[in-house]
């Protein structure tokens, strides 16, 4: 269906008023607040219940194994023999999924989750957990 | 890319494309610029949720399921557990179901503004994208203080939610519910009325109610067809039969009708979110989970399906169970798996500068579709 010259013509004002509507709206973003952070620099805040890193706390734990019956991540959390005969996990961060749910099942209280969230690393020994070693 | 004959050519786009936001391949039979046929591959995401359901206990499983679908994960998640209360006989507690139905709606807010960054990027528009994930990144920093992560929350548990929602937080949600419309509309004065992405979206891609419904199409895409079917009305979970809204309907089918009809969800949602901000600043005081252990959910033998009504659709979860603490069977019915078939449909007799258009506006979602 062609149009005639009038719908072309209120077309035409409709599309200069809306592109010069948006030119405004865009222009008028340069003095508001700066979206972005400057990271590393500045770094963003990170709120309490932060799912990180995991740490354990070797004192607490009593080797009950409740974290690895519920870590959907085969591989993340092994217990192992230790000379006092507790048994203590053992964590794979680079198999981790941070969904924390063996925090939040430890019926101690004895895995915490940390605000650390910058784990790049060459090595990958950085990534294990060894609570044997402390 | 082959050459069939003197005037046909067959090309491949993706499976790695910027414009296919996933790892979706289409074949495209071209004559010149106009496409003939269109046959989409999938499976590039695929990553056997549904068969790792099998061997692990349903506690274990759950923060797996936000992975079906990472935009929207609590969906999938309220699919999942809806499905385990219902063989179990459980009714979760009214501020849960108030605090899920939040969150889910902030979810869907946070879904439509990445599909409106992306969809515009996939016209020409790199601008919008910038004001889309500003807002986003609000909702995000909202769910990381709720949840504890920005995308993949595992934040729902069966008989309720992890934790309570705190009045600081409630009011951080309704100072951003406030204030959201205002910054919206700079979205919609850089776009709605454009009258490039006018060309470019109207008349475009038009799907008919018939072949919605012969491709199972669901969510805004059917609604954007002329054909009202809503599951928070059709057929009402948690506590959406409480609280008022309308389900908004178009008739023409084409792209820029999806694109209206996905900006009016967006204001729908914030008014849900508001009602429940009502409601739970005058209950502060209940109780918000049945604390289940994760161990002992034991549903009894049987099968569930729950529907949820996702940003892209209908999410159906299916769950077989034989008593034991793992499940037997998960299917998931997922909305982008449909939404991918329909471009068979759609892309014949368009052109290939439109093939991404009409993609882009069917808003899909790989993972979901994989699965």
């Amino acid at each position: 269906m062609k149009k005639t010259d009038t719908e072309l013509i209120s077309d035409f004002i409709k599309g200069v008023a809306s592109t010069l509507v948006s030119i405004f709206t865009v222009l008028s973003c340069a003095f508001k607040k700066r979206a972005t952070l400057l990271y590393p620099e500045v770094r963003p805040e990170i709120p309490d219940n932060f799912r990180g890193k995991i740490e354990i706390d070797t004192e607490k734990c009593i080797g009950c194994g409740l974290c690895t019956k519920l870590c959907p991540a085969f591989g993340t959390l092994a217990l192992k023999e230790t000379k006092i005969g507790k048994k203590l996990a053992i964590v794979d961060i680079s198999r981790c999924i941070f969904c924390g749910n063996c925090a939040y099942n430890c019926p101690k209280g004895a895995i915490n989750l940390t605000k650390q969230y910058e784990l790049a690393t060459d090595a990958k020994k950085d990534l294990i957990l060894n609570t044997e070693d402390k | 890319m082959k050459t069939n004959s003197r005037n046909k050519m067959t090309l491949n786009i993706g499976p790695q494309h910027p414009s296919t936001h996933g790892v979706l391949r289409l074949l495209v039979e071209l004559e010149g610029e106009k496409i003939l046929k269109c046959t989409p591959h999938l499976g590039y995401l695929h990553r056997g949720l549904e068969k790792a359901a099998q061997n692990k206990l349903f506690g274990q499983y759950l923060p797996m399921v936000d992975r079906v679908d990472y935009l929207s994960g609590f969906f999938c998640s309220q699919a999942f557990l809806s499905t385990i209360e219902e063989l179990s006989e459980i009714e979760i507690p009214k501020k849960a179901q108030y605090i899920r139905v939040l969150t889910m709606e902030l979810n869907r807010i946070a879904s439509h503004l990445l599909w409106f960054g992306t969809f515009l990027m996939d016209i020409g528009a790199t601008g919008p994208i910038f004001y889309a994930f500003n807002l986003r990144n609000e909702i995000l920093n909202i769910f990381e203080k709720i949840t504890g992560a920005r995308m993949m929350y595992n934040y729902y548990v069966c008989g309720g939610v992890r934790r309570d929602i705190s009045n600081n937080i409630l009011k951080e949600i309704s100072d951003f519910t406030s204030h959201f419309n205002k910054k919206f509309k700079t979205l919609e004065n850089i776009v709605t009325k454009n009258p490039v992405f006018l060309d470019r979206t109207t008349g475009l891609g038009v799907l008919n109610t018939r072949d919605a419904f012969d491709y199972s199409i669901t969510g805004v895409n059917l609604r954007a067809s002329g054909y009202n079917l809503d599951f928070r009305k059709e057929k009402p979970y948690l506590v959406y039969n409480e609280l008022e809204f309308h389900t908004p309907v178009a008739f023409e089918g084409d792209c820029h009708s999806r694109y209206l009809l996905r900006v009016e969800e967006i204001k729908v949602s914030i008014n849900l979110v508001n009602q429940c901000i009502d409601w739970l600043l005058t209950h502060s005081q209940e109780n918000y989970s049945l604390n289940i252990n994760p161990l002992n959910i034991k549903p009894k033998t049987g099968t569930a399906v729950s529907y949820t009504e996702s940003p892209r659709g209908l999410i159906m979860c299916r769950l077989v169970t034989d008593g034991s603490e793992k499940p037997k069977r998960v299917k998931w019915r997922t909305p982008s798996f449909y939404a991918i078939q329909i471009l068979e449909k759609l892309l014949p007799e368009n052109t290939l500068a439109d093939l991404t258009t009409i993609y882009g506006s069917l808003d899909v979602a790989i993972s979901e579709a994989d699965r």
